[in-house]
Protein backbone atom coordinates (compact mmCIF):
# COMPACT_ATOMS: atom_id res chain seq x y z
CA UNK A 1 0.00 0.00 0.00
CA UNK A 2 2.88 2.33 0.89
CA UNK A 3 4.22 1.62 -2.60
CA UNK A 4 0.94 2.60 -4.25
CA UNK A 5 0.92 5.90 -2.34
CA UNK A 6 4.43 6.71 -3.39
CA UNK A 7 4.08 5.78 -7.02
CA UNK A 8 0.68 7.09 -7.87
CA UNK A 9 -0.62 9.72 -5.47
CA UNK A 10 0.93 12.88 -6.97
CA UNK A 11 0.36 11.84 -10.58
CA UNK A 12 -3.27 10.90 -10.01
CA UNK A 13 -3.96 14.05 -8.03
CA UNK A 14 -2.48 16.28 -10.74
CA UNK A 15 -4.66 14.53 -13.28
CA UNK A 16 -7.90 14.58 -11.28
CA UNK A 17 -7.38 18.25 -10.44
CA UNK A 18 -6.94 19.21 -14.05
CA UNK A 19 -9.79 17.00 -15.25
CA UNK A 20 -12.40 18.21 -12.75
CA UNK A 21 -10.81 21.58 -11.91
CA UNK A 22 -11.45 21.14 -8.20
CA UNK A 23 -8.47 20.56 -5.91
CA UNK A 24 -10.61 19.93 -2.84
CA UNK A 25 -12.74 17.25 -4.49
CA UNK A 26 -9.74 15.67 -6.20
CA UNK A 27 -7.90 15.32 -2.88
CA UNK A 28 -10.89 13.92 -0.97
CA UNK A 29 -11.83 11.50 -3.74
CA UNK A 30 -8.29 10.21 -4.17
CA UNK A 31 -7.93 9.70 -0.41
CA UNK A 32 -11.20 7.73 -0.52
CA UNK A 33 -9.94 5.64 -3.43
CA UNK A 34 -6.71 4.80 -1.60
CA UNK A 35 -8.72 3.94 1.49
CA UNK A 36 -10.93 1.62 -0.58
CA UNK A 37 -7.80 0.02 -2.02
CA UNK A 38 -6.39 -0.74 1.45
CA UNK A 39 -9.64 -2.56 2.22
CA UNK A 40 -10.13 -4.41 -1.04
CA UNK A 41 -6.73 -5.18 -2.53
CA UNK A 42 -5.57 -7.49 0.30
CA UNK A 43 -8.74 -9.58 -0.18
CA UNK A 44 -9.35 -9.27 -3.95
CA UNK A 45 -5.73 -9.03 -5.05
CA UNK A 46 -3.97 -6.01 -6.55
CA UNK A 47 -5.57 -5.11 -9.91
CA UNK A 48 -3.52 -5.44 -13.12
CA UNK A 49 -3.45 -1.66 -13.53
CA UNK A 50 -3.47 -0.25 -9.98
CA UNK A 51 -3.21 3.38 -11.16
CA UNK A 52 -6.13 2.88 -13.55
CA UNK A 53 -8.20 1.32 -10.75
CA UNK A 54 -7.44 4.21 -8.38
CA UNK A 55 -8.18 6.79 -11.09
CA UNK A 56 -11.53 5.21 -12.01
CA UNK A 57 -12.56 4.85 -8.37
CA UNK A 58 -11.55 8.42 -7.53
CA UNK A 59 -13.24 9.81 -10.66
CA UNK A 60 -16.49 8.14 -9.66
CA UNK A 61 -16.30 9.78 -6.22
CA UNK A 62 -15.66 13.21 -7.74
CA UNK A 63 -18.65 12.83 -10.06
CA UNK A 64 -20.87 11.75 -7.15
CA UNK A 65 -19.85 14.84 -5.20
CA UNK A 66 -20.35 17.14 -8.19
CA UNK A 67 -23.84 15.74 -8.68
CA UNK A 68 -24.63 16.25 -5.00
CA UNK A 69 -23.41 19.84 -5.22
CA UNK A 70 -25.52 20.46 -8.33
CA UNK A 71 -28.60 19.39 -6.35
CA UNK A 72 -27.75 21.96 -3.68
CA UNK A 73 -27.03 24.54 -6.40
CA UNK A 74 -23.68 25.43 -4.92
CA UNK A 75 -21.17 27.05 -7.20
CA UNK A 76 -17.54 26.60 -6.27
CA UNK A 77 -14.79 28.43 -8.15
CA UNK A 78 -13.01 26.20 -10.67
CA UNK A 79 -9.29 25.74 -11.04
CA UNK A 80 -7.77 27.45 -14.08
CA UNK A 81 -6.29 24.78 -16.39
CA UNK A 82 -5.15 24.63 -19.99
CA UNK A 83 -5.95 22.03 -22.60
CA UNK A 84 -2.50 20.42 -22.86
CA UNK A 85 -3.19 18.08 -19.97
CA UNK A 86 -6.32 16.65 -21.55
CA UNK A 87 -4.55 16.17 -24.85
CA UNK A 88 -1.67 14.36 -23.10
CA UNK A 89 -4.15 12.20 -21.24
CA UNK A 90 -5.94 11.17 -24.43
CA UNK A 91 -2.70 10.50 -26.27
CA UNK A 92 -1.37 8.36 -23.47
CA UNK A 93 -4.67 6.54 -23.04
CA UNK A 94 -4.50 5.42 -26.66
CA UNK A 95 -0.79 4.66 -26.48
CA UNK A 96 -0.42 0.91 -25.93
CA UNK A 97 3.11 1.43 -24.55
CA UNK A 98 1.85 3.67 -21.77
CA UNK A 99 4.54 2.68 -19.26
CA UNK A 100 3.92 1.47 -15.72
CA UNK A 101 0.74 3.49 -15.30
CA UNK A 102 -1.15 3.45 -18.59
CA UNK A 103 -3.52 6.38 -19.08
CA UNK A 104 -1.81 8.45 -16.36
CA UNK A 105 0.45 11.14 -17.87
CA UNK A 106 2.85 12.75 -15.44
CA UNK A 107 1.62 16.26 -14.77
CA UNK A 108 3.08 16.55 -11.30
CA UNK A 109 5.27 19.51 -12.22
CA UNK A 110 2.14 21.63 -12.68
CA UNK A 111 0.97 20.51 -9.26
CA UNK A 112 4.37 21.22 -7.67
CA UNK A 113 4.44 24.72 -9.15
CA UNK A 114 0.87 25.41 -8.09
CA UNK A 115 1.52 24.28 -4.51
CA UNK A 116 4.66 26.45 -4.43
CA UNK A 117 3.06 29.47 -6.09
CA UNK A 118 4.61 32.73 -4.83
CA UNK A 119 1.12 34.05 -3.97
CA UNK A 120 1.00 31.48 -1.12
CA UNK A 121 3.11 31.74 2.04
CA UNK A 122 6.13 29.42 2.15
CA UNK A 123 4.62 27.67 5.20
CA UNK A 124 1.33 27.04 3.39
CA UNK A 125 3.18 25.84 0.32
CA UNK A 126 5.22 23.41 2.36
CA UNK A 127 2.15 21.83 3.96
CA UNK A 128 0.25 21.84 0.66
CA UNK A 129 3.05 20.20 -1.32
CA UNK A 130 3.53 17.49 1.29
CA UNK A 131 -0.20 16.78 1.19
CA UNK A 132 -0.94 17.06 -2.53
CA UNK A 133 2.30 16.08 -4.27
CA UNK A 134 3.77 13.61 -1.78
CA UNK A 135 0.46 12.38 -0.37
CA UNK A 136 1.30 12.60 3.33
CA UNK A 137 -1.84 12.56 5.50
CA UNK A 138 -2.55 15.72 7.54
CA UNK A 139 -1.79 14.16 10.98
CA UNK A 140 1.57 12.99 9.63
CA UNK A 141 2.45 16.48 8.35
CA UNK A 142 1.41 17.89 11.73
CA UNK A 143 3.57 15.40 13.63
CA UNK A 144 6.60 16.04 11.43
CA UNK A 145 6.30 19.83 11.53
CA UNK A 146 5.51 19.96 15.27
CA UNK A 147 2.15 21.61 14.63
CA UNK A 148 -1.38 20.70 15.67
CA UNK A 149 -3.53 18.68 13.25
CA UNK A 150 -6.15 21.44 13.19
CA UNK A 151 -3.53 24.07 12.36
CA UNK A 152 -2.16 22.11 9.42
CA UNK A 153 -5.63 21.21 8.16
CA UNK A 154 -6.71 24.86 8.32
CA UNK A 155 -3.56 26.00 6.54
CA UNK A 156 -4.12 23.52 3.69
CA UNK A 157 -7.82 24.32 3.39
CA UNK A 158 -7.14 28.04 3.24
CA UNK A 159 -4.44 27.58 0.60
CA UNK A 160 -6.74 25.45 -1.58
CA UNK A 161 -9.48 28.04 -1.24
CA UNK A 162 -7.16 30.84 -2.25
CA UNK A 163 -5.88 28.89 -5.25
CA UNK A 164 -9.42 28.53 -6.59
CA UNK A 165 -10.72 31.97 -5.61
CA UNK A 166 -7.70 33.94 -6.79
CA UNK A 167 -7.40 32.05 -10.06
CA UNK A 168 -3.95 30.54 -9.54
CA UNK A 169 -3.54 28.32 -12.58
CA UNK A 170 -2.55 24.65 -12.84
CA UNK A 171 -0.42 25.40 -15.87
CA UNK A 172 3.25 25.51 -16.81
CA UNK A 173 4.75 29.02 -16.87
CA UNK A 174 6.52 30.39 -19.94
CA UNK A 175 10.11 29.03 -20.11
CA UNK A 176 11.63 32.40 -19.15
CA UNK A 177 9.57 32.42 -15.94
CA UNK A 178 10.24 28.83 -14.94
CA UNK A 179 13.54 29.68 -13.17
CA UNK A 180 11.90 32.05 -10.70
CA UNK A 181 9.17 29.51 -9.99
CA UNK A 182 11.70 26.71 -9.40
CA UNK A 183 13.51 29.04 -7.02
CA UNK A 184 10.38 29.13 -4.91
CA UNK A 185 9.98 25.35 -5.07
CA UNK A 186 13.55 24.98 -3.77
CA UNK A 187 12.79 27.45 -0.97
CA UNK A 188 9.64 25.57 0.05
CA UNK A 189 11.44 22.21 0.00
CA UNK A 190 14.31 23.59 2.05
CA UNK A 191 11.91 24.96 4.65
CA UNK A 192 10.33 21.52 5.01
CA UNK A 193 13.78 19.93 5.10
CA UNK A 194 15.09 22.14 7.89
CA UNK A 195 11.83 21.75 9.84
CA UNK A 196 12.72 18.04 10.03
CA UNK A 197 15.98 18.94 11.70
CA UNK A 198 14.63 21.48 14.19
CA UNK A 199 15.16 19.83 17.56
CA UNK A 200 11.87 18.74 19.07
CA UNK A 201 11.19 19.63 22.71
CA UNK A 202 11.12 15.91 23.56
CA UNK A 203 13.46 12.91 23.64
CA UNK A 204 13.42 12.31 19.85
CA UNK A 205 16.02 14.63 18.33
CA UNK A 206 14.88 14.90 14.71
CA UNK A 207 12.08 13.86 12.42
CA UNK A 208 14.23 12.81 9.49
CA UNK A 209 11.29 11.42 7.48
CA UNK A 210 10.20 15.01 6.82
CA UNK A 211 13.63 15.84 5.44
CA UNK A 212 13.41 12.72 3.25
CA UNK A 213 10.04 13.87 1.85
CA UNK A 214 11.46 17.31 1.08
CA UNK A 215 14.25 15.64 -0.90
CA UNK A 216 11.63 13.61 -2.73
CA UNK A 217 9.76 16.79 -3.67
CA UNK A 218 12.90 18.21 -5.29
CA UNK A 219 13.78 14.90 -6.97
CA UNK A 220 10.35 14.88 -8.59
CA UNK A 221 10.74 18.51 -9.63
CA UNK A 222 14.17 17.89 -11.13
CA UNK A 223 13.02 14.77 -12.95
CA UNK A 224 10.21 16.72 -14.62
CA UNK A 225 11.73 20.21 -15.09
CA UNK A 226 15.30 19.14 -15.89
CA UNK A 227 18.49 20.47 -14.29
CA UNK A 228 18.53 24.02 -12.86
CA UNK A 229 20.91 25.76 -10.46
CA UNK A 230 18.03 26.60 -8.11
CA UNK A 231 16.88 23.03 -7.60
CA UNK A 232 20.18 21.17 -8.08
CA UNK A 233 22.12 23.12 -5.46
CA UNK A 234 19.46 22.90 -2.78
CA UNK A 235 19.02 19.22 -3.56
CA UNK A 236 22.79 18.68 -3.30
CA UNK A 237 22.89 20.47 0.04
CA UNK A 238 19.97 18.45 1.39
CA UNK A 239 21.42 15.12 0.21
CA UNK A 240 24.82 15.88 1.76
CA UNK A 241 23.30 16.80 5.12
CA UNK A 242 20.69 14.07 5.12
CA UNK A 243 23.27 11.35 4.33
CA UNK A 244 24.46 11.61 7.96
CA UNK A 245 20.99 11.05 9.46
CA UNK A 246 21.60 7.59 10.98
CA UNK A 247 24.65 8.70 12.95
CA UNK A 248 23.46 11.88 14.66
CA UNK A 249 21.98 10.22 17.72
CA UNK A 250 23.32 7.30 19.77
CA UNK A 251 20.78 4.49 19.18
CA UNK A 252 21.21 3.10 22.73
CA UNK A 253 21.39 6.20 24.91
CA UNK A 254 19.65 8.69 22.61
CA UNK A 255 22.59 11.07 23.13
CA UNK A 256 23.55 13.59 20.49
CA UNK A 257 26.58 12.48 18.44
CA UNK A 258 28.55 15.39 16.99
CA UNK A 259 30.10 15.25 13.55
CA UNK A 260 33.66 14.28 14.58
CA UNK A 261 32.40 11.29 16.59
CA UNK A 262 29.91 10.06 13.98
CA UNK A 263 30.54 6.63 12.46
CA UNK A 264 31.37 7.56 8.88
CA UNK A 265 30.82 4.00 7.67
CA UNK A 266 27.14 4.45 8.43
CA UNK A 267 26.75 7.59 6.35
CA UNK A 268 24.81 7.05 3.11
CA UNK A 269 27.71 7.25 0.69
CA UNK A 270 25.55 6.83 -2.41
CA UNK A 271 23.67 9.99 -1.44
CA UNK A 272 26.93 11.83 -0.75
CA UNK A 273 28.18 10.85 -4.22
CA UNK A 274 24.97 12.11 -5.81
CA UNK A 275 25.16 15.36 -3.83
CA UNK A 276 28.76 16.06 -4.83
CA UNK A 277 27.99 15.20 -8.47
CA UNK A 278 25.09 17.69 -8.54
CA UNK A 279 27.32 20.28 -6.93
CA UNK A 280 30.16 19.70 -9.42
CA UNK A 281 27.84 20.65 -12.32
CA UNK A 282 27.53 24.24 -11.02
CA UNK A 283 30.90 24.92 -9.40
CA UNK A 284 32.42 26.85 -12.30
CA UNK A 285 29.21 28.61 -13.38
CA UNK A 286 28.30 32.25 -12.92
CA UNK A 287 25.41 32.28 -10.47
CA UNK A 288 22.92 34.78 -9.03
CA UNK A 289 23.57 35.70 -5.37
CA UNK A 290 20.99 33.34 -3.82
CA UNK A 291 22.28 30.41 -5.89
CA UNK A 292 25.85 31.35 -5.04
CA UNK A 293 24.92 31.19 -1.33
CA UNK A 294 23.40 27.75 -1.85
CA UNK A 295 26.50 26.62 -3.72
CA UNK A 296 28.75 27.70 -0.83
CA UNK A 297 26.55 25.92 1.69
CA UNK A 298 26.70 22.77 -0.41
CA UNK A 299 30.48 23.12 -0.75
CA UNK A 300 30.77 23.21 3.06
CA UNK A 301 28.50 20.19 3.46
CA UNK A 302 30.51 18.33 0.81
CA UNK A 303 33.82 19.03 2.59
CA UNK A 304 32.41 17.46 5.76
CA UNK A 305 30.78 14.55 3.97
CA UNK A 306 33.81 13.56 1.92
CA UNK A 307 36.52 13.81 4.60
CA UNK A 308 37.69 10.21 5.27
CA UNK A 309 38.09 10.98 9.01
CA UNK A 310 37.26 13.96 11.20
CA UNK A 311 40.97 14.78 11.44
CA UNK A 312 41.20 14.93 7.64
CA UNK A 313 38.52 17.65 7.40
CA UNK A 314 39.76 20.59 5.32
CA UNK A 315 38.77 23.29 7.83
CA UNK A 316 40.74 25.88 5.87
CA UNK A 317 38.49 25.39 2.84
CA UNK A 318 35.39 25.37 5.04
CA UNK A 319 36.47 28.60 6.79
CA UNK A 320 37.08 30.16 3.39
CA UNK A 321 33.62 29.17 2.12
CA UNK A 322 32.03 30.56 5.30
CA UNK A 323 33.90 33.85 4.85
CA UNK A 324 32.49 34.16 1.30
CA UNK A 325 29.05 33.21 2.55
CA UNK A 326 29.18 35.79 5.34
CA UNK A 327 30.15 38.46 2.85
CA UNK A 328 27.21 37.45 0.66
CA UNK A 329 24.55 37.18 3.37
CA UNK A 330 25.77 39.21 6.37
CA UNK A 331 24.09 36.59 8.54
CA UNK A 332 25.16 36.29 12.22
CA UNK A 333 24.45 32.53 12.09
CA UNK A 334 26.95 32.21 9.25
CA UNK A 335 29.47 34.17 11.31
CA UNK A 336 29.00 31.78 14.22
CA UNK A 337 29.66 28.79 11.97
CA UNK A 338 32.62 30.60 10.47
CA UNK A 339 34.03 31.12 13.97
CA UNK A 340 33.84 27.35 14.57
CA UNK A 341 35.61 26.61 11.27
CA UNK A 342 38.28 29.25 11.87
CA UNK A 343 38.93 27.85 15.37
CA UNK A 344 39.52 24.42 13.83
CA UNK A 345 41.75 25.78 11.08
CA UNK A 346 43.68 28.47 12.95
CA UNK A 347 43.18 27.81 16.67
CA UNK A 348 40.56 28.62 19.37
CA UNK A 349 41.76 32.19 19.93
CA UNK A 350 41.08 33.13 16.29
CA UNK A 351 37.60 31.59 16.64
CA UNK A 352 36.82 33.49 19.86
CA UNK A 353 37.81 36.68 18.12
CA UNK A 354 35.01 36.19 15.55
CA UNK A 355 32.37 35.64 18.28
CA UNK A 356 32.61 39.25 19.42
CA UNK A 357 29.25 41.00 19.26
CA UNK A 358 27.27 37.88 18.30
CA UNK A 359 25.36 37.62 21.60
CA UNK A 360 23.59 40.86 20.82
CA UNK A 361 22.69 39.69 17.32
CA UNK A 362 21.52 36.21 18.38
CA UNK A 363 20.05 36.90 21.83
CA UNK A 364 17.81 33.80 21.99
CA UNK A 365 20.27 31.24 20.72
CA UNK A 366 22.24 28.98 23.03
CA UNK A 367 24.78 28.22 20.32
CA UNK A 368 27.02 31.31 20.67
CA UNK A 369 27.50 30.54 24.36
CA UNK A 370 28.04 26.83 23.61
CA UNK A 371 30.76 27.61 21.06
CA UNK A 372 32.40 30.15 23.36
CA UNK A 373 32.40 27.56 26.18
CA UNK A 374 34.02 24.96 23.96
CA UNK A 375 36.74 27.33 22.73
CA UNK A 376 37.56 28.57 26.24
CA UNK A 377 37.76 24.97 27.41
CA UNK A 378 40.30 24.22 24.70
CA UNK A 379 42.37 27.19 25.76
CA UNK A 380 42.28 25.96 29.37
CA UNK A 381 40.18 28.96 30.57
CA UNK A 382 38.02 26.72 32.78
CA UNK A 383 36.29 29.51 34.68
CA UNK A 384 35.15 31.29 31.51
CA UNK A 385 34.22 27.97 29.92
CA UNK A 386 32.07 26.94 32.90
CA UNK A 387 30.20 30.25 32.92
CA UNK A 388 29.53 30.01 29.18
CA UNK A 389 28.27 26.40 29.49
CA UNK A 390 25.87 27.50 32.25
CA UNK A 391 24.57 30.24 29.97
CA UNK A 392 24.13 27.83 27.03
CA UNK A 393 22.38 25.19 29.19
CA UNK A 394 19.96 27.82 30.48
CA UNK A 395 18.91 28.76 26.94
CA UNK A 396 18.88 25.34 25.26
CA UNK A 397 15.32 24.13 24.56
CA UNK A 398 16.10 20.53 23.48
CA UNK A 399 16.64 17.77 26.07
CA UNK A 400 19.20 15.83 24.01
CA UNK A 401 21.30 18.89 23.28
CA UNK A 402 21.06 20.13 26.86
CA UNK A 403 22.26 16.75 28.18
CA UNK A 404 25.21 17.03 25.82
CA UNK A 405 26.14 20.50 27.14
CA UNK A 406 25.82 19.28 30.74
CA UNK A 407 28.18 16.38 29.98
CA UNK A 408 30.74 18.78 28.49
CA UNK A 409 30.51 21.08 31.53
CA UNK A 410 31.00 18.11 33.88
CA UNK A 411 34.11 16.97 31.97
CA UNK A 412 35.57 20.40 32.67
CA UNK A 413 35.50 19.97 36.46
CA UNK A 414 37.01 16.46 36.38
CA UNK B 1 -11.70 35.65 -13.90
CA UNK B 2 -12.54 39.20 -12.95
CA UNK B 3 -9.92 41.07 -10.90
CA UNK B 4 -9.97 44.41 -9.15
CA UNK B 5 -6.51 45.90 -9.23
CA UNK B 6 -5.98 48.47 -6.47
CA UNK B 7 -3.06 50.87 -6.70
CA UNK B 8 -1.66 52.33 -3.48
CA UNK B 9 1.09 54.87 -3.21
CA UNK B 10 2.43 57.90 -1.43
CA UNK B 11 0.45 60.80 -2.93
CA UNK B 12 3.32 63.19 -2.40
CA UNK B 13 5.27 61.22 -5.02
CA UNK B 14 3.02 62.49 -7.80
CA UNK B 15 2.66 65.96 -6.26
CA UNK B 16 6.39 66.51 -6.13
CA UNK B 17 7.32 64.59 -9.30
CA UNK B 18 9.11 66.55 -12.04
CA UNK B 19 7.51 66.66 -15.50
CA UNK B 20 9.61 63.76 -16.90
CA UNK B 21 8.61 61.49 -13.99
CA UNK B 22 4.93 62.34 -14.48
CA UNK B 23 5.32 61.55 -18.15
CA UNK B 24 6.93 58.19 -17.28
CA UNK B 25 4.00 57.37 -14.99
CA UNK B 26 1.45 58.28 -17.67
CA UNK B 27 3.34 56.20 -20.24
CA UNK B 28 3.40 53.24 -17.85
CA UNK B 29 -0.40 53.38 -17.64
CA UNK B 30 -0.70 53.54 -21.42
CA UNK B 31 1.64 50.52 -21.75
CA UNK B 32 -0.45 48.70 -19.17
CA UNK B 33 -3.59 49.53 -21.17
CA UNK B 34 -2.05 48.15 -24.36
CA UNK B 35 -0.79 44.96 -22.64
CA UNK B 36 -4.23 44.40 -21.13
CA UNK B 37 -5.87 44.87 -24.55
CA UNK B 38 -3.54 42.17 -25.95
CA UNK B 39 -3.79 39.53 -23.25
CA UNK B 40 -6.94 40.32 -21.26
CA UNK B 41 -9.85 42.73 -21.23
CA UNK B 42 -10.17 46.07 -19.50
CA UNK B 43 -13.58 46.44 -17.86
CA UNK B 44 -12.94 49.76 -16.19
CA UNK B 45 -10.56 51.90 -14.21
CA UNK B 46 -10.03 55.38 -12.86
CA UNK B 47 -7.42 57.56 -11.24
CA UNK B 48 -8.83 58.90 -7.97
CA UNK B 49 -8.77 62.38 -6.48
CA UNK B 50 -6.47 62.76 -3.42
CA UNK B 51 -7.43 60.74 -0.35
CA UNK B 52 -8.18 63.87 1.71
CA UNK B 53 -11.21 64.50 -0.52
CA UNK B 54 -12.76 61.25 0.77
CA UNK B 55 -15.97 61.24 2.77
CA UNK B 56 -16.32 58.25 5.07
CA UNK B 57 -19.71 57.06 6.31
CA UNK B 58 -19.58 54.87 9.41
CA UNK B 59 -21.80 51.82 9.94
CA UNK B 60 -25.43 52.46 10.81
CA UNK B 61 -26.12 50.82 14.16
CA UNK B 62 -29.57 52.31 14.52
CA UNK B 63 -28.84 56.01 14.95
CA UNK B 64 -27.80 56.77 11.38
CA UNK B 65 -24.37 56.90 9.82
CA UNK B 66 -21.64 59.11 11.21
CA UNK B 67 -20.15 61.22 8.44
CA UNK B 68 -16.41 61.97 8.66
CA UNK B 69 -14.14 64.05 6.50
CA UNK B 70 -11.20 62.01 5.20
CA UNK B 71 -10.39 58.36 4.41
CA UNK B 72 -11.24 55.31 6.56
CA UNK B 73 -7.58 54.80 7.46
CA UNK B 74 -5.05 57.63 7.54
CA UNK B 75 -1.90 56.06 6.12
CA UNK B 76 1.00 57.30 4.02
CA UNK B 77 0.11 54.89 1.22
CA UNK B 78 -3.35 55.71 -0.06
CA UNK B 79 -5.55 54.23 -2.76
CA UNK B 80 -4.82 56.30 -5.84
CA UNK B 81 -6.63 54.42 -8.56
CA UNK B 82 -8.03 51.11 -9.72
CA UNK B 83 -8.54 48.91 -12.74
CA UNK B 84 -11.12 46.20 -13.28
CA UNK B 85 -9.70 43.52 -15.55
CA UNK B 86 -11.00 40.25 -16.98
CA UNK B 87 -7.96 37.92 -17.22
CA UNK B 88 -7.34 34.20 -17.59
CA UNK B 89 -5.62 33.76 -14.25
CA UNK B 90 -3.56 35.34 -11.48
CA UNK B 91 -0.27 34.78 -13.31
CA UNK B 92 -1.48 36.82 -16.30
CA UNK B 93 -2.57 39.59 -13.92
CA UNK B 94 0.78 39.57 -12.12
CA UNK B 95 2.66 39.77 -15.41
CA UNK B 96 0.48 42.66 -16.63
CA UNK B 97 1.19 44.52 -13.39
CA UNK B 98 4.86 44.56 -14.37
CA UNK B 99 3.99 47.51 -16.65
CA UNK B 100 2.67 49.77 -13.88
CA UNK B 101 4.80 52.42 -12.09
CA UNK B 102 7.26 50.86 -9.66
CA UNK B 103 6.41 52.98 -6.63
CA UNK B 104 2.87 51.60 -6.30
CA UNK B 105 1.89 48.82 -3.96
CA UNK B 106 -0.57 46.72 -5.94
CA UNK B 107 -3.38 44.57 -4.62
CA UNK B 108 -4.98 42.02 -6.91
CA UNK B 109 -8.36 41.08 -5.59
CA UNK B 110 -10.47 38.46 -7.38
CA UNK B 111 -14.17 39.22 -7.74
CA UNK B 112 -16.58 36.54 -6.50
CA UNK B 113 -18.38 34.78 -9.30
CA UNK B 114 -21.98 34.76 -8.19
CA UNK B 115 -24.16 31.96 -9.44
Amino acid sequence: MERAWRDHWGRLLALLASRYRRLDLAEDALADAFEAATRRWPADGVPGNPAGWLLTTASRRVLDRLRAEAVHARKEPLLVVDHDVHRAEQEQATDPAGGTAPGVPDERLRLVLLCCHPALSVESSSALALRLVIGLPVPEIARLSLARDATVAARITRAKRKIAAAGMPLTLPAPERLGARLDRVAEVAYLAFTAGYVPAPGPQLHRVELAGEAIRLLEITRELAGPSAQVDLVLALMLLQHARRDTRQDPRTGDLVLLPEQDRRRWHHDEIARGTALLACWRGERLAAPDRARLLEAVIAAEHATAPTAADTRWDRIADAYAQLEQLTGSPVVRLNRAVAVAEAHGPQAGLHLLAGLDAQLPDSHRTAAVRAELHARLGNHGLARAAYEEAIGRCPNLVERAHLQRRARLLSE
Amino acid sequence: MKYLLLMYGDESHWDTAPAEERERIMRAHQDFGRAVAERAQLLGGEALAPADTTTTLGPDTGSGRAVTDGPYAETVEQLGGFYLVEAADLDVMTELCGQLPGYYTLEIRPALELG
